[in-house]
């Protein structure tokens, strides 16, 4: 199996790149991970693709879809040599499904372009927080990876309804989204926080371009 | 109506206000600098910054794209992700579903013209949601070939 992380981020700061590890962790069968940020092994990538017969991209949601590095890669990649399947866990911010099923409705048709027959896909978001984790919090936050990665090497594909357990819900309910609107300041407040400790030196609502006009 | 049309096609033919082939613009990297560090501002510097600018003038654009995959190509998308500083990391409840606050109050409207051939159904609904993002309007698309360009 080869895992590719979609993510443009270097792997070092990379959410795919930590879930690209879990799932490869709870698989545990012969697999490895490469990394399309890392533009020079696109060749690498591409040979190993070859002899893949399962192929995992790990794809972080950008505006509603894929990334465009992504669609870069792909429009390089030939048409697979032999009978593989390709599958996508797909990855973002927001803590709905919903969210990136315009995304799943594209890689949906991505595999036929390349005599690759579709494995599904596993959706989990709110993976914001990811990125400023280390350790066992990461392990923690990574767990349904981990887990669809376990399940994954008995099923071999995301068909399986029993992925859908360690999947973000498909929309917030009714309570979530009375509470998202009631923590609203405090979230804001975290941010303002966040930033300052990141080094913001200008208001996170600043207009900068606005007051160039 | 101020229009703007940003052309990421290979059709040096089309007259458009920005031709992206010669212009050096970069993918989003998703540092989400723009969001926590630099508010607003990319930390790529490169041509993008101008198209960012026009963006703001403007009520209506336009997205040439060429096509793959039947769907637009790398180089619109990037075009579109790289939209991300006219976000805030403020989050809000819309429909039902999270999304990010807008840092400015413009509104405008986004259609892409298609060079090439496009799943139409998954493109427009790509556009809309791309859309409920930044407060705008989605135009659809339209085909380059029927409208003559």
């Amino acid at each position: 199996m080869l895992v590719i992380s979609a993510a443009v981020r270097p792997k070092q700061k990379s959410n795919s790149a930590k879930i690209a590890k879990a799932f490869v962790s709870g698989f545990n069968k012969p697999a490895s991970i490469m990394y399309l940020s890392e533009r020079s092994s696109w060749n690498k990538i591409i040979k190993d693709y070859q002899k893949a017969d399962q192929i995992v991209f790990v794809v972080p949601l950008y505006v509603e879809s894929v990334p465009a590095l992504m669609l870069e890669f792909l429009e390089q990649l030939p048409v697979h040599d032999k009978p593989a399947q390709m599958a996508f866990i797909l990855q973002g911010g927001f803590p709905e499904a919903c969210q990136s099923r315009c995304t799943e409705a594209l890689v949906k048709t991505l595999p036929s372009h390349f005599g690759c027959s579709y494995g599904g896909s596993f959706i989990h978001g709110d993976m914001f927080g990811l990125a400023f984790m280390d350790g066992k919090a990461v392990q923690s936050l990574t767990k349904p990876f981990f887990q669809a990665g376990r399940l994954f090497a008995r099923t071999g594909n995301f068909h399986d309804p029993a992925f859908r357990k360690w999947e973000s819900p498909e929309r917030l309910n009714s309570a979530q989204i009375l509470m998202m609107q009631l923590i609203s300041p405090i979230q804001r407040l975290f941010y303002r926080i966040l930033s300052k400790k990141l080094g913001r030196t200008r208001p996170i609502d600043d207009k900068p371009l606005l007051s160039e006009n | 109506m101020r229009k703007l049309l940003i052309n990421c096609t290979d059709n040096t033919d089309l007259a458009a206000d920005f031709h992206t082939e010669n212009m050096n613009i970069q993918e989003c990297v998703g540092c989400n600098r723009c969001w926590l560090q630099t508010p607003g501002i990319c930390s790529i510097h490169d041509d993008y910054k101008r198209i960012l600018q026009a963006i703001l003038d403007s009520d209506e654009i336009w997205i040439a794209a060429d096509t793959a995959f039947d769907f637009p190509d790398y180089k619109a998308k990037r075009v579109i992700d790289r939209l991300l500083p006219l976000g805030l990391m403020y989050l809000k409840v819309k429909d039902g579903e999270m999304r990010h606050v807008s840092r400015y109050k413009h509104p405008f409207s986004l259609g892409l013209m298609i060079h090439g051939k496009v799943n139409r159904e998954l493109t427009e609904r790509w556009l809309e949601r791309t859309c409920l993002n930044f407060d705008a309007k989605s135009l659809g698309i339209r085909y380059m070939e029927e409208a003559g360009c």
